[in-house]
């Protein structure tokens, strides 16, 4: 890929890592929304670029749903239950933002053998890495839906680097599925808190029958 | 230029800018508070005024209370003549780490001072800014170290002369200016850290440092602060700078000034509009510094 857009790749993976140390749910969801936004950008401007129209097709559709209508989504959702602060769950967040900049500053070491596969493998890795560290390290299931979008993101940052992306159905498909389930995530989110009055998973494993 | 005309032509600007910057800030913030403030001009009158008072001294109070105001002056003065803060170049060719030293010097005489006279809101104090500067030291140590590598030199003349452009610059900047920016704020005592426009004594930080000054001293100390903030703001208005291009002396002093300015607007909406963070909340803050630093440093050291 052009190296004049890394400063772009590199602002998407850092916008994932400050959403790691955000503690307030409205701005990490209008962090992932400008990640998100920045990743269908950049799959419309590789499409322009190298003459695919299915590229330009996904990366607007992304940028659209994904990028502004998911986050504007999740935080009424966020809204309407009542909840503004997820604290960590292990570790402090400040503590986990430092955690999780080592993993990254790992991965960066391992770029010189990166460059016989894919130099755009790296920035992938480390969005499915930091959304992990999304996933496990915090209390509502909010958050954790936002880590599975955060990984699903590393996946398609992939696809769209590669020389010969996806048909654009299978990508269309991906993000129709990727909607669906936020959609029911966020319907199981009203349940849950109906049903036990908060949205935190800790909770719940005591409640097995 | 040489030696002379440019160390005149800093010491100019140390003495007249600083209460300059100091007022327009006060007045700002009056203005968007919709009160009429006083004039920009009025640190002025009321350095003069300190100045020409007498002074009160606690009868416990030893040689440190006494020296720490010059010394926090001295090492405010000398790290001026080091950053290159007004866009041409600096009268002594400072090193990155003797400056942060130098500034670090000044906060611990400053603790010394308030734990001098044995009253509990210095002490109180004084450990609110040792805790907040542990934070922020290495925040700014990481944004300027990147911007050293970035330079191949750790001399502040050298590391803040735009070279030529490349596009990690463009990712690498704005994550040094991040770093930077909170790492002031907090050194400075400004708003997301501490109130500098508080009368309540047991949530100051700065303003309880020097509850003991009055007079002469606290005009130094006072005006010492001042000169920190312009100096400090004139670093961040370098690295901006850094991406434009070269610009001849007395354009790049000006861009300088009015980038300064515009980090003054800046604290002024940030404090107009932003409230004070609970005390334990600042580490959270201050991490994202820390980490935006040491993410500039790897993207430098990834592209050699």
């Amino acid at each position: 890929m052009h190296s004049s857009l890394d400063p772009v790749v590199g602002a998407i993976v850092l916008l994932a890592l400050w959403m790691v140390g955000i503690t307030n749910l409205p701005s990490k969801m209008a962090l992932y929304g400008l990640q998100t936004a920045g990743l269908g950008i950049l799959a419309v401007w590789i499409g322009v670029h190298h003459h695919e129209p299915a590229l330009i097709i996904a990366g607007t559709a992304v940028a659209l749903l994904k990028g502004i209508g998911v986050p504007i989504y999740l935080t009424r959702v966020v809204r309407i239950i009542g909840c503004r602060r997820d604290e960590g769950l292990l570790l402090a967040p400040p503590l986990l933002l430092f955690l999780t900049m080592a993993i990254l500053g790992a991965l960066a070491l391992l770029q010189p053998f990166a460059k016989e596969y894919s130099a755009d493998l790296l920035p992938s890795i480390g969005l499915i890495l930091v959304g992990m560290t999304l996933m496990i390290s915090r209390r509502l299931a909010v958050s954790q839906i936002v880590g599975f979008l955060v990984i699903e993101n590393g996946i398609f940052y992939y696809t769209i680097s590669q020389p010969h992306s996806m048909p654009l159905v299978v990508d269309l498909g991906v993000l129709l599925d990727v909607l669906v389930g936020v959609m029911l995530a966020g319907a199981l989110m009203f349940q849950i808190s109906d049903s036990f009055e908060h949205i935190d998973v800790t909770e719940l494993k005591r409640l097995r029958g | 230029m040489n030696f002379l005309t440019s160390l005149l032509f800093y010491l100019a600007n140390i003495l007249l800018l600083p209460p300059l910057l100091i007022g327009l800030i006060r007045t700002g913030k009056a203005r968007l508070q919709n009160r009429r403030g006083p004039s920009p001009l009025q640190v002025y009158y009321d350095l003069y005024k300190l100045m020409r008072k007498g002074e009160t001294i606690s009868q416990t109070a030893g040689w440190n209370f006494l020296y720490s105001p010059y010394i926090i002056l001295a090492v405010s003065i000398s790290v001026a003549l080091m950053i290159p803060w007004t866009g041409t170049s600096s009268p002594i060719p400072g090193d990155l780490f003797l400056v942060i030293y130098l500034l670090a010097l000044g906060k611990f005489a400053s603790g010394l001072a308030a734990l001098d006279t044995g009253s509990s809101f210095g002490a109180i104090a004084a450990s609110r800014e040792a805790a907040v500067s542990v934070q922020s030291e290495p925040a700014m140590i990481l944004a300027l170290t990147a911007l050293a590598v970035q330079a191949h030199s750790s001399s502040l003349s050298l590391m803040l002369t735009p070279g030529h452009f490349n596009p990690t610059l463009l990712l690498m900047i704005p994550l040094a200016l991040i770093a930077l920016g909170l790492s002031i704020l907090a050194d400075l005592s400004r708003m997301p850290v501490d109130d500098p426009a508080t009368h309540l004594e047991l949530t100051m930080i700065h303003e309880a440092l020097i509850l003991e000054y009055s007079g002469r001293r606290l005009a130094l100390i006072e005006y010492a602060s001042a000169l920190r903030t312009t100096f400090l703001f004139g670093l961040m208005a370098q690295v901006i700078m850094l991406l434009l291009h070269p610009f001849p002396p007395l354009l790049a002093y000006f861009l300088s000034l009015g980038l300064i300015g515009v980090c003054g607007l800046f604290v002024v909406v940030m404090e107009t509009t932003l409230v004070k963070l609970r005390w334990r909340r600042i580490p959270n803050l201050l991490s994202f510094a820390i980490t935006s630093g040491a993410l500039a440093c790897l993207i430098v050291a990834m592209r050699g």
